[in-house]
């Protein structure tokens, strides 16, 4: 499985910049103008379809690696030129994210954490106050839904039919919250528990880093025998597995 | 495209119109949601759900709307608008103009942001037919000079036509 982006067309032996979906990747790209095309010697115009190469690159599964692959651009011809692999040493990233809540089960915030500055300054009693506000707003978006799901049908969703019987049928609450400066995505777990991200509007791949940020609770809070649930969530660990994974990649 | 519901609030916290595509609630026009399956539904799956009427479901999107808005221009600051929020049910759309008068829309999810179009009912639908209508009210208690014929036909074929099902 590989992405062939339509008009991204690298500039031969000068610096370019490749927008990848999920990250921005800048890396210098020093391509030899006399790559052999497999096929060049049946092209009436070998040189101008070497000229239009297209570059089609996927990330590989631990992240650290990509697989840039060039193409001629013919749509006649779409043999591979040359494969390159780059690991993300030159990489930049433009993952805004802007804050982390964990609301218990009853609603009470148990962490919270600023990673970038861009939105307001709360006070600890107003923190409180929204993620309380919030636990009830997300119980009425539970109860507006105009749809309840049925058993049948969620049940192709392989996602959601590994939980026990109640909870397939039971409508989510509200998911993603969008406005015009921030995108708060929300994600319950089946115990209650509230992971409220805080990214930019338009940020990719959010569900994964939820996903991930679940994990990292998993691992650090939830197996650490000091920690009383419900409780304000002091882990050194779990601070210092989000910086390495919220700030590596901001 | 479907569409569930679409409502228009003003400033006082009144829902001065409704309006519904959802074959359960009401058999108003066409528009039926692919698995419709009432009849399941109201075999006591949900009592609770079944046993709200279609005013408490308008001040419940009211009240959510209103705390929603006000979470948002916390955490972002006055001039950030809240947009829409999406479950993995439905997605809620929101509009409201600068005389505090809230469109909402219920959608399914994979709609994108209707804002726009909520925004042109606004502008050409009840501005035009409602808002310079000589024999509506000023306020629309209770609904009043809202729900004419005008405003209701203009809404039905911009429905059709933007939104096509």
């Amino acid at each position: 499985m590989y992405m062939r982006p339509r008009d991204w067309q690298p500039t031969l032996g000068s610096p370019c910049a490749i927008p990848i979906p999920i990250l921005t990747l800048n890396l210098t790209l020093n391509l030899n103008l006399n790559l052999p095309h497999p096929r060049a010697a049946w092209q009436t115009t070998p040189i101008d379809c070497l000229l239009q190469l297209h570059l089609a690159c996927l990330q590989s599964l631990i992240g650290t690696c990509y697989f840039l692959l060039l193409h001629c651009a013919s749509p006649a011809c779409c043999c591979p030129v040359g494969l390159w692999t780059t690991t993300t040493t030159t990489t930049t990233t433009t993952m805004v994210v802007f804050a982390l809540f964990i609301i218990s089960k009853s609603g009470g915030l148990i962490y919270n954490r600023e990673f970038h500055t861009g939105m307001n300054k709360l006070s600890s009693n107003d923190l409180l106050m929204v993620a309380g506000s919030f636990h009830g707003m997300h119980a009425i978006t539970k109860q507006l839904c105009p749809n309840p799901p049925q058993a049948s049908a969620s049940s192709s969703n392989t996602s959601t039919s590994l939980a026990p019987a109640p909870w397939v049928t039971r409508p989510t609450g509200l998911e993603v919250l969008e406005t015009s400066q921030f995108r708060m995505q929300c994600f319950q777990t089946l115990t209650g528990v509230k992971f409220l991200l805080f990214t930019e509007p338009q940020q990719p791949n959010i569900d994964s880093m939820i996903k991930k940020i679940y994990e990292l609770y998993a691992d650090f809070v939830m197996k650490n025998p000091f920690y009383t649930v419900e409780m304000p969530i002091r882990c050194e660990k779990f601070d210092r597995g989000l910086d390495g994974f919220v700030k590596v990649r901001s | 495209m479907v569409l569930y519901s679409f409502y228009i609030f003003d400033r006082h916290t009144e829902c001065i119109y409704s309006r519904r595509w959802t074959p359960p609630r009401e058999s108003s026009s066409g528009k039926a949601r692919p698995e419709s399956g009432g009849s399941i539904t109201s075999n006591g799956d949900q009592p609770a759900h079944a046993a709200r009427n279609h005013s408490d479901d308008e001040k419940l999107i009211f009240g959510l709307v209103f705390s929603l808005r006000n979470m948002v221009h916390k955490l972002g600051g006055e001039d950030d608008t809240f947009l829409s929020y999406r479950t993995g049910e439905y997605k809620l759309h929101y509009y409201e103009t600068p005389t505090r008068m809230k469109f909402v829309m219920l959608t399914d999810t994979k709609q994108n942001n209707l804002r726009p179009y909520l925004h042109q009912i606004w502008a050409n639908l009840y501005v035009e037919f409602v808002v310079k209508n000589p024999l509506a009210p000023v306020e629309h208690p209770g609904g009043i000079g809202v729900a004419n014929e005008m405003f209701e036909r203009g809404l039905e074929t911009f429905i059709v036509a933007v939104l096509p099902a």
